[in-house]
């Protein structure tokens, strides 16, 4: 019995679901492994401790919600015509059972979410805000037909990146327009400092990696270019 | 088996808040503390790229996080998800993000937001990075990493070491007991009260200002902008303030003994003009006071003017 196999089956070990010798092995494991027993006894404390937790309950309102969309699908449903609705039976991804599967997960999550609230962390308090009257929100900006939030919060580090570029090359320019009064030692110690770096940005990973390793492109271009440290070194 | 729940919790804590769908979208408001287990929590990392951040330290042992989200719709409210991942080494990890639903209409960066209000033991370290959004700092520490693209970033009443970045948002800090290091490609960097070991500031299109400034050790530059310092030197002190195109400015409080050196297209250096030495290298260079160890003041602008006055 490994760790890692010991800790896939830990949960449902504590919830006494092992049974027979896969239970033992688990149990064996635990007697001879420090670390394991560690983790095991940790789960054990914090389940014990968040029993005392009182219960969440989801609003009376959550519930009504979905039982008025259920009805208004009813109604919807008995206004339809035979054969559409004969249709829908053969086709999944009909309305009617896209709203008859959202109350079965939305059932399923709040069932998994109290059944597991006692594996919460002990000291984890949660609380909600009670519910409140607010200024109404900017109007929000109208998005495009083609573009996603999640498309777009991927984009950012390589948008990043880009600025990055292009202020490196604007010092990079400067720089060379300095680099008239420097001695050929000089110069080629800048170009080899300056491909040293730029392989430093070629390599890293698009993101932070990359970023701070256009800053520190930047920051060398602004001593060359600005400061005059090639020119004093 | 914990993280995933706490992250799942997060997830369905705005569910029980009762989503309130206005004209002009839905809203939802949580609030969520977390207390420590065994160690205390010594660094909090944040990843906010749907809106604000704010980051407040207080003398608890819990992080409170409130979360203030909004979007177009109700469907669309049930995509953003903030995930808090605290590790058994005192780091926590609050992470936001919208999940991808190809089946879902799609929306604009712009039409949803998740910002966040985090209050945090005072010795917590902070790295934050936000996008578009406003990232603050306040009564920390433990200093922190704070990294923007276009959001406003600020700092204020912070110790400890502050790195802060940005490629167009605005940066001030203020009330900073650590060294600084400040770097913005096109913003402007304000700065004041600043008392740490080393402060350095960057700026390609932006001007840099600061006041009351007590490093021992100032490097400052920009490309384009001007820069304008009032300052403390310190004994052995460099301050070394530097622009490609810019004008430079520095008025120094006096404390000891200074070596200035200054280089420009124009170069002013007030009440003690008629004390400069002209270089053959093009400075020019004035002592003041005396003592064995000087701080030296180094100001140049290739293309643009230098001025400095000394206040008594």
């Amino acid at each position: 019995m490994t760790c890692d196999k010991t800790r896939e089956q830990l949960t449902a070990y504590l919830d006494g679901e092992l049974e027979g010798d896969r239970g033992t092995a688990v149990r064996g494991h635990l007697r001879t492994c420090d670390a394991c027993r560690a983790m095991a006894s940790d789960e054990a404390a914090l389940r014990d401790g968040l029993r005392s937790l009182p219960p969440l309950d989801p609003p009376a309102s959550m519930w009504a919600g979905v039982q008025a969309r259920l009805a208004k699908e009813e109604v919807a449903e008995s206004e339809r015509p035979a054969w559409r609705r004969a249709l829908a039976r053969w086709m999944p991804s009909s309305p009617r059972f896209g709203i008859g599967m959202a109350f079965v997960a939305a059932v399923a999550g709040v069932v998994l979410v109290l059944h597991h609230k006692h594996e919460m962390k002990r000291d984890m308090v949660m609380t909600t805000l009670p519910h409140e009257t607010q200024a109404p929100a900017p109007a929000p900006a109208p998005a495009p037909s083609n573009a996603d939030v999640t498309a777009e919060i991927a984009a950012a580090p390589a948008k990043t990146s880009q600025d990055y570029a292009q202020a490196t090359k604007e010092l990079l320019a400067a720089a060379r327009t300095e680099s008239a009064t420097w001695s050929d030692d000089q110069k080629q110690a800048f170009d080899a400092k300056v491909g040293e770096l730029q392989a430093a940005i070629d390599g890293a990973a698009e993101g932070r990696a990359r970023h701070k390793a256009y800053r520190a492109m930047l920051r060398y271009l602004q001593g060359a270019a600005i400061r005059d440290e090639v020119a004093l070194r | 088996m914990k993280t995933i729940l706490l992250a799942l919790c997060l997830a369905a804590a705005p569910a029980f808040a009762e989503p309130k769908t206005a004209d002009k979208g839905a809203d939802e408001h949580a609030r969520v503390e977390l207390a420590p287990s065994a160690k205390a929590f010594k660094q909090l990392q944040i990843d906010n790229p749907l809106g604000d951040v704010r980051v407040e330290g207080y003398d608890g042992t819990a992080i409170q996080i409130e979360t203030h989200k909004h979007a177009p719709d109700e469907e669309t409210l049930a995509r953003l998800r903030v995930s808090l991942v605290p590790n058994p080494d005192g780091t926590v990890h609050i992470q936001t993000m919208a999940d991808k639903n190809v089946e879902a209409k799609p929306v604009a960066a712009s039409a949803v937001r998740i910002d966040l209000i985090i209050r945090a033991p005072r010795d917590a370290r902070v790295d934050a990075s936000v996008i578009a959004g406003k990232l603050e700092l306040v009564n920390m520490d433990a200093g922190g990493e704070l990294d923007t693209a276009s959001g406003p970033l600020s700092v204020r009443n912070v110790q400890g070491e502050v790195v802060t970045h940005s490629v167009s948002g605005a940066m001030t800090l203020t009330q900073v007991f650590g060294s600084v290091d400040a770097a913005t490609v096109s913003s402007d960097v304000d700065l004041d009260t600043i008392g740490g070991e080393k402060l350095v500031a960057s700026a390609n299109h932006g001007r840099i200002a600061g006041r009351r400034v007590r490093a021992r050790d100032v490097e400052l530059t920009t490309t384009d902008g001007k820069i304008w310092l009032e300052a403390e030197a310190a004994l052995r002190g460099h301050l070394v303030v530097s622009s490609l195109h810019g004008d430079v400015e520095v008025h120094l409080h006096r404390r000891g003994a200074v070596l200035l050196r200054a280089h420009g297209t124009k170069v002013d250096l007030g009440q003690l003009q008629q004390q400069v030495r002209a270089q053959p290298n093009g400075w020019s260079e004035a002592s003041i006071g005396q003592g064995d160890n000087p701080a030296l003041v180094e100001m140049r602008s290739q293309y643009g003017a230098v001025a400095f006055t000394w206040i008594e």
